[in-house]
């Protein structure tokens, strides 16, 4: 009989305190396991010092997440305590300002010696009624930087909390009756497994004026897995919005449901969304009411991908049911009018939540972490975004060195076009300086004996001629495009050249096959690139670094030309090459091939 | 096999909640246990408030104008410590002062009780009755007590019947060695219903006595903000017995100190650097100076101040502590230094001179001699310069050596670190360009107020037009928070160059409107225009007045009047009215380093006032109509103020209720403020 | 290894229940617990609060606050119905009142409900039991959204204010006190459960505790009875029991004015009431006073009358206006540093006496 004895081993490696004789066995087993979860995460805990919050990490190289609200306004060099008693410098290096996320890194004093760090839990797993720990540095406690440990109850689980001035929106978030107070911003939520489950940020602290009444909040982890790509390049992360103004259907009537009440020229109206549709499900959850449809949208940066189903009804009274994959804009105002921009860095007001910074005005970066600093619109620290970047360039050129072929360029494949039903030969080609100016670059196609001819960075290029071949939305610009990006890295680009992030990406559905959204999804490391008014995405496999595809915008009010690589293979110098290409514009494929061969010539 | 184990155990714990009645067992179990040593106090008189920083959530506001605790009238909670009738409870529960108290011990039977001491460190009370046998709780040594292991906060007060069961919260222990290193933390729901009674754990052994408390205020009402919010306290009572014939003993046991304040603020990021050293004190004797690196603490390195009170705060008055500190390069080791009980330096002495400011020369100009003092005795003259000073110690016969001094500051610090009845000599140049050496004995300070000193205060040199200007006037700005907006008021004859009073004002309850701000700017402005003030007006919450939790927003305030300001160090006042001028008590005793003055109208002080900072002067000037209601309680805020020894103006105001100064009053706290960088 | 693996498994089989029977508890109760909305959202009052349903047909109790003064009150049920609702009784004196659901016509049936009639037939918990506290405080759900859970214990049965005459609350009986922060705005109306989800109470008003001056979370116990004096001297008992026996037909009582005792001649004179908590000594006994007769002497000091301590003049006079003549009272007295029981019987106020008993 082993299972009986277990709790009472336990009782001894961990409760010296209470005599095992005097209590029930199953009590000294429920805590042992807690003393022995919290003696386990206790080291993760950090006490943000400047800005009076709280945090945790989340790797051994030193990254930990706090609150928005705790780093805001503060230098970008922080000084941050851990359980062990010593006080370390840490770097911003992401910001999320509407889900209320920061990601720091602490710099180690030994190199040598890895950080404790917290795992990450599923926070989707967790239900109402679930017991939970919270850490962190309440009211500036832990003047010996050992975290606080409250333990409480999960209250409610998916709660929206709206936005405050705009900001600090907390969409499918944890309820909690675990005590967090103010200094407890930024810190760990646990379960009882020692799992990070979410970070605590929030309270209903109206009764008794910022303390804590009873009801907390933690943003899910869930969500801030889907922003850490952004985070960690360096980002200031903008939120998501649909393009649609959604309504409960009618308040007065007994069943809620999510109407599309209002729509502005974006992706979704392109995939065919209208005013008076009934969303039913988005990201594969449904939507009931207009809180879980924002506690959806609020799960995803700006950018990415996800598919909506909808319901709308004919004249005739019968109704239709289709699923689109929407390509989400960004939430900041500025956005709606110019999906493409970057977020401009904003001022930062304070929340009235649990933390106050002292200053308004963020202050220089100083200290030994002010190396790790860079400043760039758009980013809460470059620096690393260039690293990641960097990083990423590396990985890709393992995959083969293109930097010595500045030549000529042609791609020749045999495949189907639009929806002809034979086999076309298609080819294309860049000519440096090819154009009869002889200055300009010019790249061209023959599609089904058709040519087509496009100077991709010449002035007076019309947007028409841009998107040649008609239909593809780009194609010619697009190859034009992956051959400087290949050929010439980041001296290929006049404008943006950073990394994207972390971002969901789709491989095109099977030759008559009906599209299944979660099946072809994959998670890609994104490159952003522009020249030329030409704004490309590059998506990168993770796992191998090869290119999987890629959208290239010509035009921001209209959709991209995407171009989907398959079946790599070395080539005689031993560079990996796509043996297969999609190529779709909006909701039509234009072209699926097999690639015959690549000519790349040295100048 | 563990690692195993502990994947799966916890699963384990809402099925004992929830499946069964073993936990509800255990705990009934464990309290049970721990109830026979538990009394109940009753008190009968006292006053209805207890004084102190206003209380954050207080909805319903005390008194007229004197906001604090308002202390229940129920009864509280205590726990045997010896079986012949000592009792202990936390100091929260008579910080009223009752006239009589009644403890009831298990069973009903009541007894008279007496204060016997408090531990003013540890805000724990010892009470004696005339009762014999009482039963002893078993003590849970802090050495044993694990953080996350169940805590059962356990009070006597909600019901009357003698063998009512104990009231009982639970939860868990959230930390140890909290409130620099002196109690246990608890996410037990702790209030006045069980401040005095047991912290015990699931063997109904006592971990310690609940009582409200803050790392970052004294005093027995200090954190009871945090009422039930999860942020609970109680004091090991394995230590309180260690201190307990030193109690019985009848004298009250302090915190001990060493009497220095740190060059920095920051308690957590810089080294641990001696900033100043109170006359007297045990770093005194120990020959601590300022700039001095303290490096160890009873044989504990130290790398900032932070450490270092970790290291002090457990520790009494009287008890030795090994000192070792970085002078230069050289390490010292200063040995055993005999901690003080929260010392109280003597009142420093002073010359009787305002100095004039903006001075870009050498030495320092005599603004204004006040008549009979020592300047005075001396002959020291308007427009004279002082080139040289310095202080003889206390009863020798030689002379002081004259050392240079640069400009206003040196001589302010050296003044602000002498005694009364000091020797001082001073080498000064006279108008006529003649100098002269004089010698005399530092005086009182005097806290006469000139009815005009002379108007020229500064040797500014006035600025170019191409100067780039501030904004001048009213200027609005908005609080980091964005919610909160506040004021300031600029003299339009702002002179960059010229060193600014700085006027906090912060205004009553529920009067923070624009328009009334602007109206009071308005009564100022022919002062702030005469003496160089700039006056700054945050706001607070309209409901509930001004809570601690305002501090942020007023600092804020500051901060930005002298980030974009010359504000001169010296004069920065604390201007507050009815709850506002609660705060300003408040806020001065927490922004030691940086507020000079509080000038409060119709408002009494919080909690008692903190010791006297030599270095760090703080002057008070209290205004109350004699028709208004708490007129009482601020004579009494004046009593304490001056048994602390701070420098106090007291100004009735004839036939006036709860309002704002008449005229002559207002003129004189303006002169007041000009004068505070007086020596 | 494999035999530790097995056994680990084990384990996981019983654990997983384990947890499973907390969220049950949720699933379990939600069903049965109402989204109120009605009139409020002035003077921090909330618009919103809790109800629990008790049959199958839509009756409803929560707490008779300002929120039932509302023509359009509304509810959301756990599945986002939304329905009207209607106030059917009201029993200030238990600060309860009963709502059904729907409109007269509507025909409402199949309700998940409690049986309080059966709860109320349970007894009462004692201090330590783990309780789970239903509400939609802070309107944080709405339509189909569960509402909030917490856990704590009972912390005591206690009357919300040991003392009378001074606390304000509408319902003067025993309570449960517990230690979670259950007493939220939109609390008011929502339930107090044991671990098996059994009905305890209901979830009271916001409301300070008067003897230490802070917020008390309290639930007014499903068994509440209270005993009313009514204005001709008699008394009677009121219950939760029979406001929803009764329901339309239910009439609340009217009751006695505070004080109505009129107090009695003692004969005892205090010191002057200045400061505002002026202890009661004794400054003088009126000669053949009952207080004389007693063998009460002037610097005794009154500390408790009838077991209820005084804290001051003005509360003992307080107590003893609710005392009439004839009426006997035990006073305990502090002479000295000994404390004495003492028992004096009121009469009434002689014409001539030159100081009337209570106020001279």
């Amino acid at each position: 009989m082993v299972r009986p004895a277990l709790p009472l081993v336990f009782a001894i490696l961990f409760l010296p305190a209470i005599h095992a004789a005097d209590l029930n066995p199953k009590i000294l087993q429920m805590e042992s396991a807690r003393l022995e979860t919290i003696r386990k995460v206790s080291p993760s805990v950090v006490a943000v010092v400047t800005g009076g919050g709280s945090g945790v990490l989340i790797s051994p190289d030193g990254y930990a997440l706090t609150n928005f609200h705790v780093v805001a306004g503060q230098s970008p060099t922080l000084k941050c305590g851990l359980a062990d008693g010593i006080l370390y410098d840490a770097i911003l290096v992401g910001l999320d300002k509407i889900g209320d996320v920061a990601l720091i890194k602490l710099l180690p004093k030994d190199d040598k010696k890895p950080f404790p760090f917290a795992a990450l839990g599923d926070s989707d797993k967790v239900q109402v009624g679930d017991q939970s720990i919270a850490m962190g540095n309440p009211f500036m406690l832990a003047t010996d930087f050992t975290p606080t440990v409250t333990f409480g109850l999960v209250s409610g689980v998916h709660r929206y909390q709206y936005p405050e001035r705009g900001m600090f929106e907390y969409t499918d978030c944890i309820q909690i009756d675990t005590s967090i107070n103010p200094g407890n911003s930024g810190g760990p939520l646990f379960n009882m497994r020692g799992e990070l489950i979410g970070i605590n940020g929030r309270g209903s602290f109206d009764k008794r004026a910022r303390i804590n009444s009873g009801v907390g909040y933690a943003i899910s982890i869930n969500q801030i897995k889907n922003f850490m790509g952004h985070l960690r390049s360096g980002m200031l992360v903008d939120h998501a919005s649909l393009g649609a103004v959604v309504s409960s259907g009618f308040e007065e009537s007994s069943f809620s449901k999510v109407m599309i009440s209002g729509m502005i020229d974006s992706d979704a109206s392109r995939r065919g969304l209208k005013i008076d549709d009934q969303v039913l499900f988005f990201a594969g959850r449904p939507t009931g009411s207009v809180n879980q449809f924002k506690n959806v949208l609020g799960l995803f940066p700006k950018g990415w991908r996800v598919p909506l189903t909808f319901k709308r009804e004919q004249e005739n009274g019968s109704s239709e049911r289709r699923e689109i994959l929407v390509r989400l804009m960004g939430y900041e105002k500025q956005d709606l009018n110019n999906p493409n921009a970057e977020a401009k860095p904003v001022p930062v007001p304070m929340p009235k939540g649990p933390n106050q910074p002292k200053v308004q005005n963020p202050k220089a970066p100083s200290g030994p972490a002010a190396k790790f600093y860079e400043a760039k619109a758009g980013y809460a620290n470059y620096h690393f975004n260039k690293q990641e970047r960097d990083r990423l360039l590396a990985s890709i050129g393992k995959n083969g060195d293109f930097k010595a072929l500045a030549g000529n360029w042609q791609l020749q494949a045999t495949g189907r076009i639009g929806d002809k039903g034979r086999q076309s030969i298609v080819v294309l080609r860049v000519t440096p300086k090819g154009a009869k100016d002889g200055k300009n670059d010019l790249a061209q196609g023959i599609f089904d004996g058709i040519d087509f001819a496009v100077e991709p960075l010449a002035v007076e290029q019309s947007g028409k001629t841009m998107k040649d071949p008609p239909g593809s939305g780009g194609l010619l610009v697009a190859f034009f495009q992956l051959r400087q990006l290949l050929v010439y890295g980041e001296k290929g680009f006049v404008g943006d050249f950073s990394h994207g992030g972390m971002e969901p990406y789709y491989l095109p559905t099977p030759d008559g096959e009906k599209p299944n959204y979660t099946a072809s999804r994959m998670d890609a490391e994104v490159l952003r690139t522009s020249l030329g008014g030409v704004n490309s995405k590059w998506y990168f496999n993770p796992k191998d670094y090869q290119l999987l595809g890629c959208e290239v915008s010509t035009d921001r009010d209209d959709d991209p030309c995407e171009i989907h690589f398959s079946d790599y293979r070395k080539d005689s110098q031993g560079r990996m090459l796509p043996g297969k290409m999609v190529v779709r514009y909006g909701d039509k494929e234009y072209l699926r091939a097999t690639i015959d061969g690549w000519k790349m010539e040295e100048k | 096999m563990i690692k195993h184990f502990w994947i799966l155990v916890p699963f384990v714990g809402l099925m004992v909640y929830a499946q069964d009645d073993s936990w509800e067992q255990a705990v009934q179990t464990a309290t049970k246990k721990a109830t026979a040593s538990m009394v109940t106090i009753e008190t009968s008189g006292g006053t209805e408030t207890i004084s102190s920083a206003a209380v954050p959530g207080k909805r319903r506001p005390g008194p007229a104008g004197a906001p604090g605790v308002r202390k229940g009238s129920g009864p509280t909670t205590g726990v045997v410590v010896s079986p012949d009738g000592y009792i202990v409870s936390s100091a929260f529960n008579f910080a009223n002062k009752p006239t009589s108290i009644i403890i009831s011990t298990a069973g009903g039977k009541r007894h008279v009780a007496k204060i016997i001491a408090t531990d003013q460190s540890r805000m724990v009370t010892l009470l004696k009755i005339d009762a014999t046998g009482l039963p002893m709780p078993e003590v849970l040594p802090v050495s044993s007590i694990q953080v996350g292991q169940t805590a059962i906060a356990m009070g006597k007060t909600l019901s009357l019947t003698p063998d009512a069961p104990p009231s009982i919260s639970v939860g868990i222990i959230s930390a140890v060695g909290r409130i620099w290193g002196r109690a246990i933390q608890t996410d037990a729901k702790v209030s006045p219903v069980n401040y005095g009674g047991p912290l015990v754990d699931l063997s109904g052994k006592v971990m310690g006595i609940l009582v409200p408390a803050s790392p970052q205020a004294e005093g027995e009402t200090a954190g009871f903000e945090w009422y039930d919010s999860g942020i609970g306290f109680a004091m090991p009572l394995e230590q309180i017995m260690g201190n307990l014939e030193r109690l019985k003993q009848g004298k009250d046991l302090r915190r001990g100190v060493m009497g220095i304040t740190m060059q920095s603020n920051d308690m957590y990021g810089v080294e641990p650097i001696v900033g100043g050293v109170m006359p007297n004190s045990p770093a005194q004797k120990a020959g601590l100076k300022p700039g001095d690196k303290i490096i160890s603490v009873a044989g504990k390195n130290v790398e900032s101040h932070a450490q270092m009170m970790n290291q002090l705060g457990t520790r009494y008055e009287g008890d030795e502590v090994e000192v070792r500190i970085k002078r230069g390069t050289e390490e010292l080791n200063l040995g055993k230094v005999a901690l003080a009980g929260s010392l109280a330096s003597p009142p420093n002495g002073t010359l009787g001179i305002l100095p004039m400011r903006d001075d870009k020369e050498k030495g320092v100009e005599v603004r204004y001699v006040f008549p009979e003092t020592s300047a005075a005795k001396i002959g020291l003259k308007e427009g004279d310069r002082i080139l040289k000073a310095g202080l003889s110690p206390l009863q020798s016969k030689t002379d002081a050596p004259l050392r240079p001094i640069g400009n206003r500051e040196e001589l302010a610090s050296m003044i602000h670190a002498s005694t009364v009845g000091q020797q001082f000599g001073m080498e000064v140049k006279r108008k006529d360009g003649k100098t002269e050496t004089l010698k005399g004995t530092l005086g009182e300070s005097s806290e006469i107020i000139p009815p005009k000193p002379p108007e020229k205060a500064s040797l500014a040199k006035v600025s170019g037009a191409d100067v780039k200007k501030p904004d001048l006037g009213l200027v609005t700005k908005n609080s980091a928070a964005g919610d909160k907006t506040f004021l300031l008021n600029v003299p339009i004859s702002y002179e960059p160059n010229a060193g600014y009073g700085l006027v906090i004002w912060l205004h009553p309850t529920g009067k923070g409107k624009d328009k009334e701000m602007e109206d009071l700017f308005a009564i100022w402005d022919e002062y702030c225009a005469r003496y160089k003030f700039i006056m700054v007006a945050p706001r607070c919450d309209a409901e509930l007045g001004w809570t601690p939790g305002d501090s942020d927003a007023i600092m804020e305030a500051i901060k930005f009047a002298q980030d974009n300001y010359n504000i001169d160090k010296k004069r920065i006042v604390l201007h507050g009215m009815g709850s506002g001028a609660q705060m300003s008590f408040y806020m001065a005793f927490q922004q030691r380093q940086l507020i000079r003055g509080v000038a409060a109208v119709g408002g009494a002080m919080g909690a008692s006032p903190k010791e006297r900072i030599a270095t760090e002067p703080l002057a008070f000037f209290l205004a109350v109509g004699d028709k208004d209601p708490i007129r009482e309680s601020t004579i009494e805020t004046q009593k304490k103020l001056l048994e602390f020894q701070y420098p106090c103006v007291f100004r009735e105001m004839k036939d006036r209720g709860h309002q704002y100064l008449d005229s002559p009053t207002l003129d004189q706290i303006a002169t007041w403020v000009d004068l505070l960088d007086r020596l | 290894m494999t035999g530790w693996l097995a056994a680990s498994i084990g384990l996981l089989a019983i654990a997983w229940q384990g947890d499973v029977t907390g969220i049950q508890l949720a699933q379990e109760v939600n069903p049965k617990l109402v989204k109120l909305f009605g009139s409020g959202g002035f003077k921090g009052l909330p618009s919103y609060g809790t109800g629990v349903i008790i049959s199958q047909d839509g009756y409803v109790l929560t707490v008779a606050n300002h929120l039932l003064e509302s023509s359009d009150l509304r509810v959301h049920l756990y599945d986002g119905t939304r329905l009207p609702a209607r106030v059917i009784a009201v029993e200030p004196e238990l600060d309860v009142a009963l709502l059904k659901l729907g409109t007269e016509k509507s025909k409402i049936e199949d309700l998940p409900f409690y049986d309080v009639l059966a709860a109320m037939k349970a007894p009462l918990a004692l201090p330590g039991t783990t309780i789970f506290a239903f509400s939609n405080q802070f309107q944080i759900a709405t339509r189909d959204e569960p509402m909030s859970m917490m856990r704590g214990n009972i912390a005591a049965y206690a009357k919300l204010s040991g003392r009378i005459g001074i606390f304000e609350a509408p319902y003067s009986g025993n309570v449960y006190v517990v230690d979670a922060i259950t007493n939220n705005p939109g609390a008011a109306g929502g339930i107090v459960t044991n671990r098996k989800g059994e009905l305890l109470g209901l979830i009271g008003r916001e409301l300070r505790n008067e003897q230490t001056d802070t917020w008390i979370n309290y639930a007014v116990p499903i068994q509440a009875t209270v005993d009313v004096r009514l204005a001709d001297g008699s008394s009677r008992k009121v219950s939760i029991q029979e406001l929803v026996e009764k329901k339309e037909n239910y009439k609340p009582v009217t009751k006695a004015q505070k004080g109505s005792g009129g107090g009695g001649y003692h004969g005892m004179v205090f010191v002057p009431n200045v400061v505002d908590r002026t202890p009661p000594y004794i400054e003088e006994i009126l000669p053949k006073s009952p207080a004389h007769k007693a063998g009460l002497l002037p610097d005794d000091l009154v500390v408790y009358v009838d077991g209820l301590p005084v804290v001051s003049v003005t509360m003992l006079e307080e107590i003893l206006e609710k005392y009439r003549p004839q009426d006997k009272v035990q006073l305990e007295i502090r002479r000295g540093d000994k404390l004495q029981t003492i028992s004096l019987q009121l009469e009434v106020t002689p014409k001539a006496s030159p100081a009337a008993g209570a106020k001279p």
